[in-house]
């Protein structure tokens, strides 16, 4: 019983360690959008907001940094949440989430950029 | 028997005690490298915050120093005071507000804002933000942005706080000071010649006269200006009035006269549309000429005409 206890224990605490295996994924998040803002990709989504413009392509130019084995999801929002515009798809339960604020003359939105695995 | 039986289950219960520390201690250490790896993307997400405030204020100022020039060009106003008219206080309130709603406290303070015409090669990274070239021609004439930026965020779970001071070095790239300086280089061109362009003896030959040579003038000027992305476009009025015998006054009226900036980096959004940056200047330029003769005729004639740049293609 107990050897089997003490076997069981040491499985599952391996199982669960969630939280280095979230770093993983929202570290990736954190880059897609560092990197995006670096390269001039949220400049160019934020002057799609201020023409009022679709900036689907832009938010898909972000969606193409995911990493190989995580699917990526990038949303547009405004202040109060309302869902703008929302490219790509997850095939897993989101582990990595990452947001960045943008002031605009039109309003405050806001890019999220979700990561899963697969 | 016995013995045998003792040794099985010591030794089993040994083993058994031994897998149960190993497993406990395996257990802490993922306990350690959980709450290493939450603090780490605490302190991550607050570093992202952090390039998030510094590059969106760099975005802000440039399009807002954009916009600004473009109210006052429209104007004829010179960009002096320009620093009073980007509401950075403003930009504050609404990022502080933004980050609260994702659970970050922000202080943050812009200091030494400045603007002055384009000298000095701006930040990499700044400028790749902005999607624009390090460095370019067409920056001659534009606005260099100066400030300082000094942010702290904390995050209460788990506790975590940076502070992060920045220097926004940027640039808003439409050619206010360009602009001006074609204006000028345009008014000190007419100031010069026209004395020398004053012909004739009567009301009808001296505005005819001076208005070709005006409009001459202007056209070579805009042909020039026009290699460096400028495009010109103005009315003018050359009206002459005999005061007394032997005596004309000539004035000649530049109105509705705008030089615009074609660089493809400048431009601003107004009313969701890409709007161009237009100089708008009207100007009188007054001037007595004394013939040694006069013919008599009218007191007063007038020649109106209208100058654009040679259509531009790039």
């Amino acid at each position: 019983m107990l050897l089997f206890t003490a076997i069981y224990t040491a499985n599952s605490t391996t199982e669960d360690m969630i939280f280095t295996r979230v770093a993983y994924y929202q570290k990736a998040a954190d880059q897609i959008l560092l990197t995006s803002a670096m390269n001039g990709w949220i400049n160019t989504v934020a002057e799609a907001v201020e023409l009022d413009a679709d900036p689907t392509d832009h938010l898909s130019r972000i969606t193409h940094l995911c990493p190989d084995g995580c699917s990526c999801q990038v949303l547009l929002s405004d202040q109060s949440g309302t869902l703008l515009k929302s490219v790509g798809g997850l095939r897993d339960t989101v582990y990595g989430e990452a947001s960045y604020a943008l002031i605009t003359s039109r309003l405050n939105a806001r890019i999220v950029c979700r990561v899963s695995r697969g | 028997m016995r013995r045998r039986a003792f040794l099985w289950s010591t030794s089993t219960l040994y083993i058994g005690i031994v897998l149960l520390m190993l497993s406990n201690q395996n257990g802490a250490m993922i306990n350690l490298s959980s709450d290493a790896a939450s603090n780490r993307m605490a302190s991550d997400r607050l570093q992202l915050a952090a390039y998030n405030v510094l590059l969106d204020l760099n975005r802000y100022l440039s399009h807002t120093t954009a916009e600004q020039i473009f109210l006052l060009a429209q104007t004829g106003q010179s960009p002096k005071g320009l620093e009073s008219r980007i509401r950075t206080d403003y930009w504050i309130e609404r990022m502080v507000a933004s980050l609260k709603q994702d659970g970050v406290g922000a202080e943050i303070t812009i200091t030494n804002l400045e603007v002055s015409p384009h000298q000095n090669p701006r930040d990499l990274v700044q400028m790749t933000s902005l999607s624009l070239p390090v460095t370019h021609a067409l920056y001659e004439g534009a606005v260099d942005i100066n400030c300082d930026l000094s942010v702290t965020l904390t995050q209460p779970k788990p506790f975590t706080r940076i502070h992060a001071d920045f220097k926004v070095r940027t640039l808003s790239p439409t050619r206010i000071f360009g602009l001006l300086q074609q204006s000028e280089n345009l008014k000190s061109l007419i100031e010069k010649q026209t004395q020398d362009w004053l012909e004739g003896d009567q009301p009808q030959k001296i505005a005819a006269a001076t208005a070709l040579k005006l409009e001459r003038l202007i056209q070579q000027f805009y042909r020039n200006a026009s290699k460096l992305d400028y495009r010109g476009e103005c009315r003018f009025t050359v009206e002459v009035r005999r005061s007394a015998t032997h005596r004309f006054e000539v004035q000649l009226k530049l109105e509705g006269s705008s030089l615009t900036d074609l660089s493809p980096f400048s431009y601003t959004i107004v009313d969701s549309e890409r709007r161009q940056i237009s100089l708008n200047t009207d100007r009188t330029f007054s001037m007595t000429h004394s013939p040694p003769t006069d013919a008599g005729g009218s007191d007063w004639a007038r020649v109106v005409g209208t100058v654009t740049s040679p259509s531009h293609t790039t």
